[in-house]
């Protein structure tokens, strides 16, 4: 025995479950928020149950079950989604098991899928335009609706275009036109003749923004019809076609249609914009303007890294100050990312921007142009955060790079700079590009710098569109990140919001874990390649 | 591959070009690679030294912080009062100062000081001031000779024309008081402002203290009623009263002897005896009471003796009857003090001696933080501080004016209210606390950096306790025991952890492991232990039954039989947990806890950031343990195997020995991880600033607290640099840690080198 204490063999297991406990918390992990983000997205049945409760019959999905807290014997309760914020005041409900007398799933139950107040679950007895009655019956109705919800979905569009494309453009103009006034006022030159000419512009777009007004309201006027909704406790509810986005019988769904279901519902979470105080719709914004903030971090992140990375370990005469230097830059991808965000809100928010506009816009001052967060200083402060990791791979790279290459060219007679920058350059390119890409990942990820420099939870337009000058630089923005933050822990309707957040973080992990597994592929290659290729 | 091209083709010509040094071509080239190479050295330097330049802004933003008060003197007026003056006062853009004296109250204008004329106080009569009563809000009761007491409101109209500013002055007398204390000049008295009117008590021969207080009612028409009602008390002094006090409900009167006592007096209670208490006394009976003034907020009152001391007290708020709290003695005068001035906007206040001396005191740090001199051989007898607390106007005993401008942007950050405990208005007892923004305005905010430093503290502890034996037992088995086939799958799935954003984390922090934790507690407390014997157990099962080598298995792949283990020793002791609640915990850990231990469990709690910070950095520490530990010479190894050692004893006599300041290393790098994270913190703990050690609730980082209050705090302000001088302690703390681990590892690798 003491033998077998001595060999330690049993140690060996020991510390070898703890890899897996570490493996089985990652697997538990991703595995969790796959199902669940996918979850999000798959159609639930709807169930019908009738209780012992005040609520004679409920109808809904359920969600969870879970333990009643500090109850002997054990019992449970499930929470059921049933829809009709506005009827019920809640989205959720919860139902003690013991009190379910029998459940169905009833093949006409209706899950009407709104612009405002979320879902309505019941069953739809008609569909009328005015007067006239167009269909009755759950599945006659479904049909109808759908076909009445295409037309009325291009006026929609319509809709939408004039009242963000074209009105905002005339805001924009107005704003401007105002702040020329104020400027001449301020300069206090009696400059009638442009001041007539801005008030005769400012009548001309009132003007045109009348008559887009009147249109729109023609628009409104031609989306009429209505449905009339039983509730599960038997009230009716007359919703306006013009408020439903979809409607579905999920309890006559197949396979096929559920995958259908699936597929139409990720794909309008990735290009709508979000409704409801960010708990339903989509979260096409956030993931325009992390798109937005990643490449504008990689525009400065990319050539200053590179440029560092070369004069520290092409230029620079080696010695203490360079390998001080590069602990250093090391040292800073260790840096608290909240730190780099509180330099970005002295220097570039408050000293930089402040600056700017008491230069440049000083005509809208004591509002701030540049003063404030916007998506440049937040890329910018992401830069900053991120060039230590182009710095360090591209140096890796120069490392790489056989002596005797450079040897070879400089021997023939070209100069440093040519040998850099057409024989070095080309050969460290994928090294760089590998650390843009890990530095893309990481912004992509970092949420606390961007929280006071720039990002909020519902912009009102996007950073880039089609009013000029087309890329709006002092725009704040949304951020995937800031999302799940915002809408998992500051939202008041949690419950409701639970999925979306799921949804959410699901798709920021993929798209860092894709970034990532792509640059640790072009490392790998790189490194067989270098390695394969001796010069 | 296109350089080696391009040489070749270029390759002839070269020769030809190169050995005629004029030739404009190879000059431009020459030219052009001095410039790139200026470029890159300056552009490099200049990229360099800005991310280097990060940790500057942030001191140089956080140093107006430690600045010490700058009072400038601005200009002195020699003999521009005739009579030292009873009171001065300032308006609030510093144009006009207001003097009173036995004769009234008379206007000048800074700093010319010549007299803007203004009527004469109509109830003043024949009588002349004998006493004064001002507070800073422009309001003066004046103590009459003839015993009345009159009440005035001071008034300034500021207006504009052509962007210059003119103030004009003006007085709105009240109706005097008629005279009580059978007529005796009143020369003590005092003033509170309450919420429907105001207040007056004032001194006679002996004890003898009426106190009046005038409610004003406004009617429905707009009119304004006064109602007007009188108490007299008698004071069982020993000696003259020499000061007198109202808080400001009104409700309170504090009086101070020629003969060092500080009475208290419940003008409420009926009981003229048990009303009054001895609540202070000067150090002995010599010293009398200069004055008793309640600084802003009505909380605490300084009381200057004519020994030159200054103490401050807080007052029982809640408790009439309650005592005065003895809180700092101030650094005293060297001779009797005279005259005292605060501000209206902080607990700051200046006070003046006979010593000659003006000092700047700070009442809730204790701190005496700048002093002054006149001229020598005077003294100052008045002063007034401006009522936005930028500057100070001052008499002496020669009649001599002085005017200082005051810069003191943040008077209640010194290095003691950020790192030392305060006695805070309304707290029992001085503490730490962190509470940097509150309801009211007269809420003093509360810097102390202390608790946010335990929480980051806090935080990272218990994430190290986590993530330490996880990670580097699991390196450990990597590097030195896993098969190498498996290893490289292994390795990178870990790595692909690190990049897992925290965001991310924080919300399963929040809303995935707190129920699970809450629910299953006992077991995972017991996981540890369970798995343990799990493994044990699987090891003597292989032994015994030569299960590996039956099924062919190489040595390293124990993973197969210890993944289905970890699953089971998970669900072992949840059973077994949820057994050991249901038998001894009354089925309910959370109750159990609270009645056994009294600690309230929180669902949002340390143990939950302590787990899902362990996500963040496990795979950190584990990737860079590993490396150290794999790069260790494989003949050492091969050498300790040779030499009969088995696997465990060479991995932990051998290699383990040799890798320590790499292990070292990655502990360093994980440690600054963990202190520095943000969104993990901020989202799975309650981020409350509570100083208590137990995993069961949460807590305030500085990294969260940066985050939250950033966004709100005023640019400039105290706040706002307060947060800055966190975010450059998390800098500091951060960067000498990364700092050791790569001085260590670099060393280490010189080591291997030599090996």
């Amino acid at each position: 025995m003491r033998n077998i204490w001595k060999t330690g063999d049993m140690f060996i297991w020991l510390t070898g479950i703890c890899l897996a406990f570490a493996l089985f918390l990652v697997s538990a992990l991703l595995l969790n928020l796959l199902i669940n983000g996918t979850m999000a997205f798959w159609p639930t049945p709807l169930q019908s149950f009738s209780t012992a409760t005040k609520e004679k019959t409920i109808l809904g999905a359920v969600v969870r079950q879970e333990l009643i807290p500090s109850t002997l014997p054990e019992r449970f309760r499930i929470q059921i989604k049933r829809g009709g914020r506005d009827v019920y005041g809640s989205d959720f409900v919860w139902l003690d098991e013991d009190k379910i007398q029998s459940s169905e799933f009833p093949a006409q139950a209706l899950i009407m899928e709104r612009r405002e107040w979320g879902d309505l679950i019941g069953y739809v007895e008609e569909v009328r335009d005015g007067e006239k009655i167009l269909a009755t019956g759950s599945e006659e109705s479904v049909r109808v609706i759908r076909e009445r919800l295409t037309v009325l979905g291009k006026i929609h569009d319509e809709i939408e275009k004039i009242s963000n494309r074209d009105v905002g453009s005339i805001n924009h103009q107005l704003e401007d036109h105002r702040l020329r006034l104020k400027t001449l006022k301020n300069e206090e030159k009696s400059n009638s003749a442009e001041k007539e000419k801005i008030e005769k512009d400012i009548a001309d777009l009132n003007r045109q923004y009348e008559e887009l007004e009147k249109h729109l309201v023609d628009l409104r006027a031609q989306l009429t019809g209505s449905v009339l909704v039983r509730m599960a406790d038997g009230q009716k509810r007359t919703v306006a076609l013009a408020k439903i986005i979809q409607v579905h019988l999920p309890n006559q769904f197949n396979l096929w249609d559920k995958g259908v279901f699936f597929y139409n519902k990720v794909l309008r979470f990735l290009v709508d914009d979000p409704r409801e105080s960010n708990t339903e719709g989509g979260v096409f914004p956030a993931i325009f303007g992390t798109v937005m903030m990643v490449l504008l971090m990689s525009f400065f992140a990319a050539p200053l890294g590179v440029l560092a990375g070369f004069y520290l370990r092409e230029y620079a005469k080696p010695g203490f100050f360079v390998s001080a230097t590069r602990i250093a830059v090391n040292n800073l991808a260790g840096v608290p990312s909240i730190v780099f965000g509180v330099f970005g809100v002295g220097f570039f928010i408050y000293f930089v921007g402040g600056t700017i506009d008491s230069f440049f816009f000083a005509e809208s001052l004591p509002t701030p142009t540049f003063g404030t967060g916007g998506i440049l200083w937040a890329s910018l402060t992401m830069a900053l955060l991120t060039v230590p990791i182009v710095i360090v791979s591209t140096e890796e790279g120069l490392a790489a790079v056989p002596r005797g290459i450079r040897e070879a060219s400089l021997a023939l007679g070209a100069t440093k700079w040519e040998t850099s920058w057409r024989i070095v350059f080309p050969a460290v390119m994928p090294s760089i590009l590998t650390g843009l890409i890990l530095a893309m990942a990481r912004a992509a990820g970092e949420v606390a710098p961007l929280m006071i420099t720039g990002v909020v939870k519902m912009a009102p337009s996007l950073p880039l569109d089609g009013v000029w000058p087309f890329l709006h630089l002092d725009q704040k923005f949304m951020h995937l990140g800031f999302h799940i933050y915002d809408v998992g822990f500051q939202s008041p309707n949690v419950d409701a919001a639970r999925p979306m957040v799921f949804a959410t973080t699901l798709l920021l992990i993929l798209i860092i874990l894709i970034l990532n597994l792509f640059a640790i592929n072009l490392r790998k290659r790189l490194r067989k390649k270098l390695a394969t290729n001796p010069v | 591959m296109t350089g080696t091209v391009e040489a070749g083709q270029t390759g002839s010509s070269p020769f030809k070009k190169n050995s005629i040094l004029t030739s404009s071509n190879n000059f431009r080239r020459q030219w052009v690679d001095r410039i790139a190479s200026r470029v890159v050295t300056f552009g490099g330097m200049v990229i360099i030294f800005s991310i280097m330049a990060i940790l500057l802004v942030i001191m140089l933003e956080a140093l107006p912080l430690f600045k010490s008060a700058e009072i400038t003197l601005t200009y002195k007026k020699t003999g521009a009062v005739k009579e030292p003056p009873m009171a001065l006062g300032i308006d609030e853009y510093q144009q006009i100062a207001y003097v009173i004296d036995a004769q009234g109250i008379h206007f000048y204008t800074l700093p010319a000081w010549t007299p803007v004329e203004v009527p004469a106080l109509e109830e003043l009569g024949t009588a002349t001031v004998t006493g004064v009563s001002h507070s800073s809000k422009r309001f003066a009761v004046l103590g009459l000779s003839d015993g009345r007491v009159l009440p005035v409101k001071i008034i300034f109209e500021s207006t504009y024309k052509n962007e210059v500013r003119a103030v004009f002055p003006g007085l709105e007398e009240q109706k005097a008081l008629p005279a009580v204390n059978s007529g005796q000049a009143v020369s003590v008295l005092a003033y509170a402002h309450l919420e429907n009117g105001y207040a007056i008590a004032s001194a006679g021969k002996g004890g003898d203290v009426s106190v009046t207080h005038i409610k004003l009612k406004r009617s429905m028409t707009g009119a304004v009623r006064r109602k007007v009602s009188t108490s007299k008390w008698t004071l069982p002094v020993q000696g003259e009263l020499t000061a007198l006090a109202l808080d400001e409900s009104g409700k309170r009167l504090l009086a101070g002897t020629s003969s060092g006592q500080i009475l208290q007096v419940n003008l409420e209670g009926d009981d003229h005896e048990s009303s009054v208490s001895v609540v202070g006394a000067t150090e002995s009976s010599n010293v009398a009471v200069v004055f008793i003034q309640f600084l802003n907020g009505g909380y605490t009152l300084i009381v200057g003796d004519s020994e030159g001391n200054v103490r401050s007290y807080q007052l029982d708020r809640a408790n009439l009857a309650g005592s005065l709290k003895p809180i700092h003695a101030f650094s005293p005068h060297a001779e009797a003090v005279t005259a005292i001035s605060h501000s209206l906007r902080d607990k700051g206040f200046f006070t003046a001696g006979k010593d000659g001396k003006i000092q700047y005191r700070y009442a809730t740090t204790g701190e005496t933080q700048y002093s002054m001199t006149g001229a020598s051989g005077a003294h100052f007898k008045t002063l007034a501080i401006s009522p936005k607390n930028n500057g100070l106007l001052a008499v002496d005993s020669k009649g001599d004016v002085y005017h200082w401008t005051l810069d003191n942007p943040h008077p209640s950050v010194s290095f003691k209210a950020l790192f030392g405990k305060i006695w805070y208005e309304g707290y029992s007892k001085p503490e730490y606390t962190w509470q940097s923004t509150g309801g009211s305005d007269e809420f003093e905010p509360k810097y102390s950096l202390i608790p946010l430093i335990y929480g980051t503290a806090k935080g990272t502890f218990y994430a190290m306790l986590f993530a330490l034996p996880l990670a580097l037992l699991s390196a450990f088995y990597a590097s030195q025991f896993m098969n190498p086939r498996l290893r490289e799958i292994t390795k990178p799935t870990v790595e692909l952890m690190a990049t897992l954003p925290t965001v991310a984390l924080g919300f399963v922090g929040a809303l995935i492991i707190a129920p699970l934790l809450e629910e299953y507690f006992v077991g995972f407390v017991l996981f540890p232990v369970v798995s343990a014997a799990a493994a044990l157990l699987g090891w003597a099962a292989d032994r015994k039954w030569k299960i590996s080598g039956k099924l062919g298995l190489k040595p390293g792949m124990e993973m197969i039989f210890l993944i289905p283990l970890v699953l089971g020793a998970a669900g072992g002791s949840i059973l077994f947990g949820g057994f050991i609640e249901t038998q001894w915990m009354a089925g309910d850990f959370k109750t159990w806890a609270l009645e056994v231990f009294n600690v309230q469990y929180d669902q949002r709690n340390t143990m939950v950031v302590g787990i899902a910070m362990g996500f963040a950095v496990v795979p950190l520490i584990f990737t860079i343990a590993e490396d150290s530990l794999s790069n260790v010479p494989s003949h050492l190894k091969a050498g300790s195997l040779a030499l009969g050692a088995t696997p465990w004893q060479t991995a932990v006599k051998v290699i383990l020995p040799v890798a320590l300041p790499g292990i070292f290393s990655a502990v360093m790098i994980g440690f600054g991880r963990a202190i520095g994270e943000t969104m993990i913190v901020l989202m799975a703990t309650g981020n409350t600033p509570i100083m208590d050690m137990s995993v069961f609730n949460g807590f305030r980082a500085m990294s969260a607290n940066i985050a939250v209050e950033l966004p709100e705090a005023p640019e400039g302000g105290t706040l706002y640099r307060i947060l800055f001088l966190m975010a450059f302690l998390l800098f500091v703390f951060t960067f000498i840690a990364n700092t050791i681990a790569e001085i260590v590892r670099l060393k280490l690798r010189e080591k291997f080198k030599a090996l």
